[in-house]
């Protein structure tokens, strides 16, 4: 009893370092592959001081930020302000414990898995709030009610978008979604869900690109506008800590359209292939998954280097005139034809 | 231009003309002088209660245009000068208003002209000239609570301690700003800038916000103030000359251009065909420079941050052909009274036409990217909307007009140099809208490529600098007001020679950009934040420029 007690808690713990480790790394590699493609669109050659191809730049940004100064404003709300990139953090990387990289390799294998993901998820709004309004600066609280507006327009679509493949599946687990796209059709094409829910899959990525706060969604901290939005005041160690929610956020989002359209760790061909090699069939899922990953990535990135930033009431109009409609009409469509 | 100056200088009152006639015939005595200048500048002495009847009377007679508002100091007198330019009549006429030294107080211009505004403050500010009936007459370019008016000849300068060991008190902000409101409607005011990612420089605009819709912007300037006519008057003619660079900074040769113009027509110099050749490819590469930079800025404002750096490479291309004649990348100082510097080295020629034909290409990646770009086209269309007739009332220039359907352009309507030689197209643009703003700039620049292929094609060989100047510039008496087509719109300088001193009297630019921006809030109010940031973007503005 004890000693299950003890593995449960064992096993927990491993996880939730499992999940810091995985995301930490992502998110170090990600900031330097960031300003490598975007400097390559831009016709730079990005950062290439330190280290081999500037491979140790996200290091040093962090030795930077780390020892800069902590500037509180004056007429901050103390508490509130310094909670907020805590909070932002924490809630960050909540959901990442139900989201697995391979068959078992999950922290949490929560039942309402998708559920609890997009719950955690939408309080990371709650986290730019309380930078918002504790900053006291009408920049930083002109981008939280801007963040405000948007999550709260994105997220309906965002969730009813993804009732067409839990309809389908019949579970909100993230494996049981993955173990869903298994198959394939003439054993080549994959039975993935991008094939079955177009349309959800177009809404579900605009969504996310929204909820990321990316461009051409980026308006939290559309800094022509709003200088820096809702971080505007804070430096150092705090400001880091947006940042590192802001790329988890971004593998996190990247990680769940893998997960569910994606067909996860499955890829033709090669899946069956590594069956039966024991430990190596997790090594080959957790690369395949990675591998989708940065493609989605790679495609946001992409996304950056060409759009423009859209103006606040055009996404809110997007988000409630285009997507909730076609995301409504995604769910009735799977509707009738699971029932048919 | 030298026919017109020799014309000028040998027939100046025999020279007749019907508007002056008519001026004559109507205000007789109350007309001080009427002359013509030179072919298409006429200039009118009268005393400063006189001033409304003149001005309505002109107005009347289509100088819808307030080109520039200044005055001067003569120690025994002030003087308000007065430039207005008649789109229709194609006529520019000069007012001398002479006002009383110890109360120099006249009519504002401001019912008539809404471009006034800008131009009294500033004439306020800097000479005390009291503007009766403007609405909001308050220092401009300096602080609210500074003492003196710089330009009267007799304002001494503090000597630096005074600044450094504290003395001076930190100035108040010279606007008052309002709390935030709790009437009907719950405002807030957001000071934007002077350190804001989309101020381009130190602009500051004082905005009253509903939520997220712009109620009133109140731009301020002068943070980057440094008295260029002051120094102006304390430099000789050819010392002055860096500092033009120094005004739009993105665009010197054309700074450059305008003030040696002023000042060999103030003199009566002829500059060498090859010199006038050169000049007009430097400034339509400046201009296409400037508008690359525009285009960049634009991106920038937008979030697209691969049009920025787009536009920097562009950009460097004619930098690099900068650099190849003048050594310089940013203030070439290129530009001499009396011709150039020195001629262009060897190969330049080629590298230009090289430069004509590779921009081109590139360009039409910017078209890819804005004009298919569905977010750009949405972010731009409509925003914005300047109607043409406020625009000339505001005494908007530049592609700022065109952009607003009027086509007009100064190396057109008033030709300068040798612009009259070459065929191109004044480009106009509808909607006036951001959008449209923005299209213009993009389709001058292949304007300009066209007049330097011209020009390149007609190069005549030569000297590049008059024998006639003389290593001591001492113009004779007179005053000249030189109007060029800069990138942001109509440059002027307006300079005064009391024919005795190898400084200027008195030096007055007219700078696009400010009256440019003065436009603005008139036509971005009611519009949310990202609306206002893109519409700034739109007026193009250099502070340095601006607040000189």
């Amino acid at each position: 009893m004890v000693e299950d007690l003890l593995m449960k808690v064992l096993r927990g713990l491993v996880g939730v370092v499992a999940v810091i480790l995985f995301l930490s790394l992502n998110v170090l590699f990600l900031t330097w592959m960031e300003r490598k493609v975007i400097a390559r669109i831009h016709v730079r050659y990005g950062p290439n001081r330190a280290g081999p191809y500037g491979l140790l730049q996200p290091i040093a940004d962090m030795l930077k930020l780390l020892t800069k100064e902590d500037i509180v404003p004056e007429k901050a709300d103390k508490l509130v302000y310094n909670l907020a990139p805590v909070v932002a953090f924490l809630f960050a990387l909540l959901p990442a414990a139900a989201i697995g990289i391979g068959s078992g390799l999950i922290a949490a294998d929560v039942g309402v898995g998708v559920l609890y993901i997009t719950a955690v998820a939408s309080l990371s709004t709650l986290a730019v709030l309380m930078a918002a309004w504790g900053s006291n600066n009408k920049y930083s609280l002109l981008g939280g009610m801007r963040t405000a507006a948007q999550s709260l327009s994105y997220e309906i679509p965002l969730v009813l978008s993804m009732i067409g493949i839990v309809a389908i599946v019949g579970s909100l687990s993230t494996q049981d979604i993955v173990a869903a796209q298994s198959q394939t059709w003439f054993g080549i094409i994959p039975k993935w869900f991008i094939f079955y829910q177009p349309l959800a899959f177009i809404v579900f990525f605009a969504a996310v690109v929204a909820e990321m706060g990316r461009i051409p969604f980026d308006l939290p901290e559309s800094e022509s506008e709003l200088v820096a939005g809702f971080h505007t005041e804070y430096s150092g160690m705090k400001f880091a800590m947006f940042m590192f929610a802001e790329y988890i956020h971004f593998v996190v989002g990247s990680a769940l359209v893998v997960t569910l359209f994606l067909g996860g760790w499955h890829l033709p061909v090669i899946s069956p292939m590594v069956e039966n090699l024991g430990m190596l069939k997790y090594l080959v899922q957790v690369a395949i998954f990675v591998a989708k990953m940065y493609v989605i990535i790679f495609v946001l990135m992409w996304v950056r280097g060409t759009l423009t930033r859209t103006k606040v009431d055009h996404v809110l109009s997007f988000g409630w005139k285009g997507l909730l409609p076609l995301a409504l009409a995604n769910v009735v469509i799977t509707g009738v034809v699971l029932s048919i | 231009m030298a026919e017109e100056k020799s014309q000028s200088e040998a027939g100046e009152e025999q020279v007749r003309h019907e508007l002056i006639d008519t001026l004559t015939s109507k205000f007789g005595d109350r007309l001080l002088e009427a002359r013509v200048q030179r072919e298409r500048r006429l200039q009118v002495r009268i005393r400063g209660e006189d001033l409304l009847p003149v001005v309505e009377f002109l107005k009347g007679s289509g100088f819808d245009h307030l080109s520039c508002i200044s005055g001067v100091d003569y120690e025994d007198r002030m003087e308000a000068v007065y430039h207005l330019w008649s789109y229709s009549r194609g006529e520019l006429v000069q007012i001398n208003a002479e006002l009383p030294r110890d109360k120099p107080e006249i009519d504002s211009l401001v019912p008539l002209y809404r471009a006034a505004d800008w131009h009294e403050r500033e004439a306020y500010d800097m000479l005390g000239i009291v503007f009766r009936g403007h609405p909001n007459l308050k220092r401009m370019l300096l602080p609210e609570g500074f003492e003196g008016h710089p330009l009267r000849k007799d304002f001494k300068t503090k000597p630096m301690s005074w600044y450094l060991e504290g003395e001076a008190e930190m100035w108040e902000t010279p606007v008052e700003i309002e709390q935030d409101g709790e009437g009907e409607i719950e405002t807030m005011v957001l000071n934007i800038g002077p350190q804001h990612p989309s101020t381009h420089g130190v602009a500051r605009l004082v905005t009253t916000l509903s939520g997220e819709t712009v109620v009133k912007i109140e731009p301020i300037i002068g943070y980057l103030h440094r008295g260029v006519e002051k120094i102006a008057e304390n430099r000789t003619y050819q010392q002055f000359l860096p500092l033009t660079d120094r005004t739009d900074y993105i665009s010197s040769i054309t700074n450059n251009l305008a003030y040696v113009l002023a000042v060999e027509e103030l003199m009566g110099v002829r500059v060498p065909e090859r010199a006038e050749y050169l000049r007009v490819i430097l400034s339509e590469l400046q201009r296409i420079a400037n508008h690359l930079m525009f285009i960049a800025a634009f991106g920038a404002d937008l979030g697209a941050w691969t049009v920025m750096m787009y536009g920097f490479r562009e950009r460097e291309m004619v930098l690099d052909l900068m650099e190849q004649v003048s050594g310089q990348r940013l203030l070439y100082n290129f530009l001499r009274i009396g011709g150039l510097k020195e001629d262009v080295p060897e190969g330049w020629t080629e590298a230009v036409r090289n430069f004509l034909r590779v921009l081109p290409e590139r360009l039409s990646d910017y078209e890819t990217y804005f004009f298919n770009n569905e977010i750009f086209i949405k972010r731009c269309e409509g925003v914005g909307v300047l109607e043409p007739e406020l625009a000339i009332e505001l005494g908007v220039t530049g592609p700022m007009l065109r952009a607003s359907g009027v086509a007009r352009d100064v190396r057109r309507d008033d030709p300068y140099s040798i612009y009259d030689r070459f065929d191109f197209e004044v480009v106009t643009e509808e909607a006036g809208d951001t959008l449209a703003r923005f299209k213009v700039r993009f389709r001058e620049i292949f304007e300009s490529l066209r007049i330097i292929e011209q020009a390149l094609d007609d190069l005549p060989e030569g000297e590049v600098r008059s024998p006639d100047v003389p290593k001591v510039i001492r113009p004779p008496k007179g005053e000249v007001y030189s109007r060029i087509e800069a990138p942001k719109g109509e440059l002027a300088y307006y300079i005064v020679s009391d024919g005795k001193s190898t400084s200027p009297y008195r030096l007055k630019i007219r700078s696009p950009a400010f009256c440019n921006l003065s436009a603005f809030p008139h036509y971005a109010t009611g519009e949310i934040i990202p609306d206002m940031i893109v519409n700034f973007a739109s007026v193009d503005i250099v502070m340095g420029e601006i607040d000189r």
